[in-house]
């Protein structure tokens, strides 16, 4: 190619630039979220009040900075028995206290220990997905997510802001059972966080079932 | 209105797993945040660990 002939390319793209008002070059590559989001890891450790053991990771606001994280840390597949990663919407504690999560509750995917193998990355992964695609109709609903590493079966949840939006509650726990893929006598059971703290049993009723 | 691009920066950012997918080995996916030694996953840290 001759220098004459990439002058001429050059002064092409520059032309192209101009005419379409390109923004930033960050902009322009990396793909903004709806919301930014925070992921978070509780380290169980006894010696602790529980709120010290909960630790802000890092946050994100495009897919490709999501994906710099994810590639980066631990599988939960691979975190130790007891402990949990949470991803919720910047600003949101994972925690009933938080004001945004005060009169919710959360859709619970409960898994068995031979499923920690073979599933429970690919299930964390989907709910991810779900959450920072923006998967729902009402997105606005949703608070976070949880996956809980327990030796007695490892389990998956679904935040929501209102237990008391039924029709909300329903949409999200219909989209979630399909966009998992979740076999049908597998079922999706929504706790009001209300009764998981009032509860002293390991066994919280379920308000809605999908 | 309709979906966030380049030339419709005010549109809604949703995006399918398909989507997702695609983009996650893209170059810009891969650089390493900060993020505590516990949680790295890069392989001299597993060797450590092993």
């Amino acid at each position: 190619m001759s220098t004459n002939s990439i002058e001429t390319e050059n002064e092409k793209n520059e032309q192209i630039t101009e005419q379409v008002e390109v923004p930033a070059m960050d902009y322009a590559i990396k793909h903004p979220l709806q919301n930014a989001w925070t992921l978070w890891y509780y380290e169980h450790d006894r010696s602790q009040v529980w709120e010290n053991n909960v630790k802000e990771i890092a946050s994100f606001q495009t897919v490709e900075d999501f994906w710099s994280l994810y590639n980066h840390i631990k599988p939960a597949s691979e975190l130790k028995q007891g402990n949990d990663y949470s991803l919720f919407k910047r600003g949101i504690k994972p925690m009933w206290e938080d004001a945004a999560n005060k009169r919710g509750g959360r859709w619970l995917l409960c898994l068995d220990r031979k499923q920690r193998n073979q599933e429970l990355d690919r299930y964390w992964l989907d709910v991810i997905l779900c959450l920072i695609g923006e998967a729902f109709e009402n997105s606005e609903e949703i608070c976070g997510a949880v996956v809980n590493i327990r030796g007695k079966g490892d389990k998956v949840g679904i935040w929501t802001a209102d237990w008391n939006n039924t029709q909300a509650v329903l949409e999200i726990g219909k989209k979630l059972k399909e966009r998992l893929h979740l076999p049908g006598r597998t079922q999706l059971g929504y706790q009001i966080h209300d009764d998981v703290m009032a509860k002293n049993s390991s066994v919280t009723k379920y308000s809605y079932t999908v | 209105e309709g979906q966030w691009s380049p030339d419709n920066l005010e549109g809604d950012k949703v995006y399918d797993k398909d989507f997702l997918m695609a983009a996650r080995n893209l170059p810009m996916s891969r650089v390493k945040p900060n993020i505590p030694d516990i949680l790295d996953n890069s392989s001299d840290n597993r060797q450590r660990q092993s």
